[in-house]
């Protein structure tokens, strides 16, 4: 295998930009942070080119669902035109009428974005009570605690709750404060531990899963 | 341009992802499919002015500037060999240099953000404060314990670490059942919001809710007629 | 009734069509938002203490004002960045509007059109106040703006010009040029990425608002006080917009709120009921 093609080059690149940010933070070299930031400004750039990625993907697998006529192929190509025509209306040629801030892009984002991107996370409401129902039982002690945890909080944040006892928000505090601070403080602790450990097994190159993949 | 068939297609939108409740139907695969469409439009469309703006005010002015915009560009086109079973290696170039910067960033301030000031937060004085301060500090720092105690599964939690994993479950289910509260009052924000934009204009919600719904309900009806017919 | 006929009843309340508990949602929250039952919101610590640091914050600060969220996100975080940026603008202080997400660049738009800053505070585009606009990076952006502001916001949002020529930005160059940072979240990047590139290098004061579902996620930060106070959730919302006296789009919604939370918590207590009452009566009280 030629060199440029082994793992061992965008391992050792992966280390080295690594590197590159990590030493001016704790070491005062002269021009190296300045060479770090310079990097970064590069890196932003660098990176907002892979902004057609999205795009391409879905152009493959709806295209393909279109040309070979499959199951819901309707809705693949309006998929494709809808991610065209708004593609199309937002690139940045203010002197055509195209791009951000004018009055199509705008009015599409207002009327077609905001309602849909809405609605989406809004009907996770009809789900969660739905799973209140089916499926949160007290089957165990320590489900009973969750439940009593969970409907003190749901008392404490609704007006009725807190106007029927006031003592909810104190005891919705108390939970706040002691349990679940605890247990987040074990998790955002332990997650570090595992972002430093990932971070060094990576730079080691023993951690190659962004790395795999690949193909049309 | 939209403004006098706003609201319309505000509430159509609205409702035909609100009629996935009922039943998988055209209409909510019709939104979802302009909602994908739409959204990675809409995120090109702020990347491509973020690049002009930065090609403009930054990158145009100098020669030495104008090469390093060509060299990112050059490499940043190095990603869609990510389509390409031959060149795959290439789109590993600036991914590599991407994930490289992330994690010598991310990693650097980690440490004293997510661990130090974690730790010294909960080594804090136990015996401070009202008697109820004195008890929440003995609390948390047994609780903090017994949950980092619970999430080292290399040792077999048995003995004395059995009892340490049980006031960790119930601390954690404690804190979990927080969690779910609040959830639950997001999720229905969520849906509370949404629910005003309809009302806010009446006429297109009770078209376009008869409208969909009645499509629905005589979808099924036709279905169970044949249904009925079949059998017979 | 007999034993047949009542086991009949606990069976067939759990195995209720889904359909029917999506129609009640939809009841207990248009019935409320049609005819409004005004229950009395009080005021809760969170709320206080953000309202607090908001109103302590000295004339003549430099405040960042970060719109990190989506579209998805405004029935809850739409009312907090529309009372806070109120609140900010009747102080005598400098806001800089910025968004790390592409939908929080509008939202910070659409409330400068709401709320008219010139018209209404007296306020000059440039001098009081700036919309920075997006930058894509997430949190490597967010070193970015720390180490210098023009190489990650290079136009304003509003003209789009370059961002040295305002007023505004006369001796800011980084972090350390500002004194307060605020940002309105949905998910990531977030609070955890500012705490790691802005609070944790530089120190500067740093308070949030966040959906509910955040809270969890916010605790160890605040009780470490890198997160100086916060607001999560509709009811948080609705409290502050009570605290600056501009009730609005939050005080609201805090009925269907109270509808909603009470139809979940009789679904929690009808569905266990209707377990333990099913389940003793299969199990024989095993």
């Amino acid at each position: 295998m030629s060199w440029y093609r082994r793992i061992e080059v965008p391992i050792i690149l992966t280390a080295v930009c690594c590197i590159f940010q990590l030493v001016p933070y704790f070491v005062k070299v002269p021009g190296w942070q300045t060479a770090a930031e310079q990097m970064i400004d590069w890196d932003s750039v660098m990176e907002t080119f892979a902004t057609f990625l999205g795009f391409i993907t879905l152009l493959m697998l709806h295209g393909r669902m279109v040309s070979q006529r499959r199951e819901g192929w309707p809705f693949s190509a309006w998929i494709l035109v809808t991610m065209v025509v708004y593609t199309i209306i937002g690139i940045p040629l203010k002197s055509i009428g195209l791009g951000k801030g004018t009055a199509l892009f705008e009015d599409i984002r207002m009327y077609v974005l905001t309602p849909l991107s809405s609605a989406m996370y809004a009907s996770l409401g009809f789900w969660i009570a739905s799973a209140a129902y089916r499926a949160f039982r007290a089957r165990t002690t320590e489900a009973a605690v969750l439940l009593i945890s969970g409907t003190i909080v749901m008392l404490a944040n609704a007006p009725v709750g807190t106007s029927l006892w006031g003592g909810f928000a104190p005891l919705k505090d108390w939970i706040f404060d002691v349990p679940n601070m605890a247990t987040m403080r074990g998790v955002v602790i332990g997650a570090a531990l595992g972002a430093l450990a990932l971070g060094v097994r990576t730079l080691m190159g023993k951690e190659r899963g962004y790395l795999r993949g690949g193909g049309g | 341009m939209l403004e006098a068939i706003g609201p319309w297609l505000t509430a159509f939108f609205l409702l035909s992802i609100f009629s996935f409740t009922y039943k998988e139907n055209p209409w909510f695969r019709f939104a979802e499919a302009t909602y994908l469409g739409v959204a990675v439009a809409y995120s090109i469309g702020f990347d491509l002015d973020w690049l002009l703006n930065q090609w403009n005010t930054i990158w145009s002015v100098t020669g030495t500037k104008i090469l390093l915009f060509a060299f990112a560009l050059l490499i940043g086109l190095l990603f869609y060999f990510r389509f390409s079973k031959k060149y795959f290696y290439l789109y590993r170039i600036p991914l590599s240099i991407g994930v490289g910067t992330y994690i010598g960033l991310s990693l650097r301030t980690m440490v004293f953000a997510q661990f130090l000031t974690q730790i010294k937060a909960t080594f804090i004085p136990l015996a401070a404060g009202t008697p109820l301060d004195i008890f929440n500090n003995i609390l948390i720092f047994v609780m903090v314990v017994c949950v980092l105690i619970y999430f080292y599964f290399t040792a077999e939690h048995t003995g004395p670490l059995k009892y340490t994993a049980k006031i960790a479950r119930y601390t954690m289910m404690a804190g979990f059942g927080s969690a779910y509260g609040n959830t639950v009052m997001t999720r229905m924000t969520l849906f509370i919001g949404q629910a005003r934009n309809l009302l806010k204009h009446p006429p297109s919600f009770a078209t376009f809710g008869i409208l969909i719904l009645g499509s629905l309900l005589l979808r099924d009806y036709m279905a169970k007629q044949k249904q009925v017919a079949v059998k017979d | 009734m007999t034993k047949a006929s009542s086991e009949g009843i606990w069976e067939k309340l759990q195995s209720i069509d889904s359909r029917v508990i999506y129609l009640l949602m939809w009841v207990v929250v248009l019935w409320p938002l049609m005819s409004p039952i005004n229950l009395p919101v009080g005021v809760g610590r969170q709320s206080k203490e953000y309202f607090e640091w908001v109103d302590s914050i000295p004339d003549g600060s430099k405040v960042v004002f970060s719109y990190d969220l989506s579209f998805a996100g405004l029935p809850e975080l739409g009312p907090m960045s529309v009372a806070t940026f109120h609140h900010l603008l009747e102080k005598d202080v400098k806001i800089y509007l910025c968004a790390y997400w592409n939908s929080g660049a509008d939202i910070a738009q659409d409330d400068i059109e709401l709320l008219k800053p010139e018209e209404n505070y007296g306020k000059v585009y440039g001098v009081d106040y700036i919309h920075m606009g997006y930058n894509p990076r997430g949190e490597t952006g967010m070193t970015q703006f720390a180490a210098d502001v023009y190489k990650a916001f290079p136009n304003d949002f509003v003209n789009n010009r370059p961002l040295d020529t305002y007023e505004i930005m006369e001796g800011v160059h980084g972090a350390e040029d500002f004194d307060y940072l605020i940002s309105i979240e949905s998910g990531t990047p977030g609070s955890p990425e500012w705490v790691r590139q802005w609070i944790e290098p530089y120190g500067i004061p740093f308070s949030i608002g966040a959906l509910g579902v955040s809270v969890p996620g916010v605790a160890p930060y605040y009780n470490a006080g890198q997160i100086k106070s916060f607001i999560a959730g509709l009811r948080s919302a609705a409290e502050y917009e009570m605290l600056i006296g501009r009730p609005d789009v939050a005080m609201a919604q805090q009925d269907p709120l109270s509808t909603t939370h009470i139809l979940v918590i009789a679904f929690v207590a009808i569905g266990n009921i209707a377990y333990f009452c099913t389940r003793s009566k299969k199990g024989g009280g095993s």
